[in-house]
């Protein structure tokens, strides 16, 4: 069983050992389902990535200041008695990932509501415009960070590489798979056409800069057809 | 918008001669030059031009004397512009003789996804080498043609032709093709990989307890470890409990090995009627290096 939280410290190389990490790649390149729930996964929080950062406003802030110092206050004495009894929980890297995961889900749900006039609160469905946006913000975050991870290849030592490939590999595959999803076959043929050179990045141990020069060309040019929808 | 226009023209064109050296077919496995990094950039810029005003810039690139790398990066740029025209140039490029030129334009022709060029690639793949008939694999799977891919699986004149099809229809996750290939007689080995790529329990199961070849049964049962599901590994230990050949025994006890299913193993070792069969499955157990391999072998010792 993989759960969620799994997905995200995998996709965060957080908190997993290197047996975990084999095993849910493994169940990744298997189960296509799989990597669509991480690709689902990774767009969210790519997406609310590329939310742009809005001031919470005072009385919020004030209003979390108080409950979390009434909290505070209420929790001090059996922090110290569960301290004595769990000691090592919050230690442990993976509960530390979860947590952070969590805070940013905690996060992003306190902002939508504060953005949210009241009358909007009921809605459930959000119009399909605005997920083909977010998926578009998703794709254009991942362009740009799959361009500045390959320029770190060269400084990286073998380790790094292998690992900053795999995980290239691993998001181009699931924004392929999003991008036949969203309806957008071109892009999806696109990034579906990285995959080879990355495989050869992979597998390739002399100079790869031919490589990286060439799919850092195509992630340009895909970023400038991004940006200018309009034109080619 | 004119200016604009006329300077990545001008760039573009002007790249051979800030290089001072143009060359007809040189080899592209290489980081671009300064000069070339100008031109490239000047492409990238046809990005936020109309097609009827990027595609004529596009063919005096291509036309002109400019390198065999800023050629290939055009080429994909024009995968980008949709039409006609520039559908026509890359199919025309896919039948150059300079291999790297060809190549890329078979790619393209790929990446733009046009289903009448698409289906031109066939007489390409047909008549074309090794490295010829890869680069249209790959462009049917950019594509995500499956049609074309399964039709070279089918009319493959070798082993090693089919496997490369097979493995690209696995690639594809394209498990109604592969069915069908699984349907003819003597399953290829490559067919077995790429079930197992695709989770293809069932079709793997079909082969492994099927009539065809001996060896290649024997390999189905191997490749179920490579399905990471409950499934498959029940799969395993059914076949492992049912049969009563050795190498069939022996078979699926690797392939559980492969799965990684210890409780799978320690659960038929405490089964196990003889005591060769128990020195082979905690021989596995071993390998496996976990708590059930410790259980099983205090086990062992404690009878002892």
């Amino acid at each position: 069983m993989i759960t969620d939280d799994d997905l995200i410290l995998y996709h965060y190389r957080d908190g997993l050992d290197a047996s975990e990490r084999a095993r849910i790649g493994a169940a990744l390149s298997e189960q296509p389902e799989l990597a669509q729930r991480l690709q689902g996964l990774v767009t969210r929080l790519d997406a609310a990535a590329a939310t742009p950062e809005v001031p919470v406003p005072a009385h919020t802030f004030k209003r979390w200041q108080v409950a979390l110092e009434r909290a505070a206050n209420k929790d001090e004495v059996s922090d110290r008695r569960a301290r004595r009894t769990a000691r090592g929980f919050f230690t442990d890297r993976r509960w530390q990932a979860a947590a952070a995961v969590a805070v940013v889900a905690l996060m992003l749900v306190i902002r939508v509501a504060v953005q949210s006039p009241p009358e909007q609160t009921a809605e459930i469905a959000p119009p399909a415009a605005t997920e083909a946006a977010a998926y578009e913000r998703g794709l254009k975050f991942h362009l740009a960070s799959t361009e500045q991870q390959l320029a770190e290849l060269g400084s990286a030592t073998p380790e790094e590489r292998t690992r900053l490939i795999e995980t290239i590999t691993a998001q181009n595959r699931m924004y392929a798979l999003a991008a036949e999803r969203a309806g957008e076959p071109q892009l999806a043929r696109v990034l579906r056409a990285f995959a080879p050179i990355l495989e050869s990045l992979a597998h390739g141990g002399g100079d790869s800069s031919a490589s990286i020069a060439q799919l850092s060309f195509e992630l340009r040019v895909m970023q400038g057809r991004l940006t200018q929808p309009t034109t080619l | 918008m004119r200016y604009i226009i006329t300077t990545l023209a001008a760039l573009l064109l002007a790249g051979p001669v800030l290089a001072q050296a143009p060359q007809k077919s040189q080899t592209t496995e290489r980081a671009p030059t300064a000069d070339e990094e100008l031109s490239l950039a000047a492409l990238e810029g046809l990005m936020g031009q109309s097609p009827d005003r990027a595609l004529p810039i596009i063919k005096k690139v291509l036309a002109g004397s400019q390198t065999a790398l800023v050629k290939q990066r055009a080429l994909f740029v024009l995968s980008q512009i949709d039409s006609p025209e520039a559908r026509e140039i890359l199919a025309q490029t896919a039948r150059s003789s300079d291999p790297a030129m060809r190549a890329e334009a078979i790619r393209s022709i790929g990446i733009g996804g046009d289903p009448k060029t698409l289906a031109a690639l066939q007489s390409i793949y047909n008549t074309g080498g090794a490295d010829v008939k890869e680069a249209v694999l790959q462009a049917w799977m950019i594509a995500g043609h499956k049609e074309g891919v399964y039709q070279a699986a089918l009319n493959a004149r070798t082993e090693d032709e089919a496997s490369q099809a097979i493995r690209m229809l696995g690639v594809m996750g394209a498990t109604e093709e592969l069915r069908k290939l699984g349907e003819r007689p003597n399953a290829s080995r490559g067919l077995l990989d790429a079930y197992a790529i695709g989770g293809d329990l069932a079709s793997l199961r079909k082969i492994a307890e099927g009539s065809g070849e001996r060896s290649v049964r024997l390999e189905a049962v191997q490749r179920i470890g490579i399905i990471d599901s409950d499934a498959a590994r029940a799969a395993l230990r059914d076949i492992y409990a049912r049969s009563t050949d050795a190498e069939f025994k022996e078979a699926a006890m690797h392939g559980l090995l492969i799965a990684g299913d210890q409780e799978g193993v320690l659960a038929l070792y405490r089964a196990a009627k003889t005591s060769d069969e128990k020195r082979a499955l905690l021989r596995t157990l071993s390998m496996m290096d976990g708590d059930a391999a410790l259980q099983a072998i205090d086990a062992a010792l404690e009878t002892k």
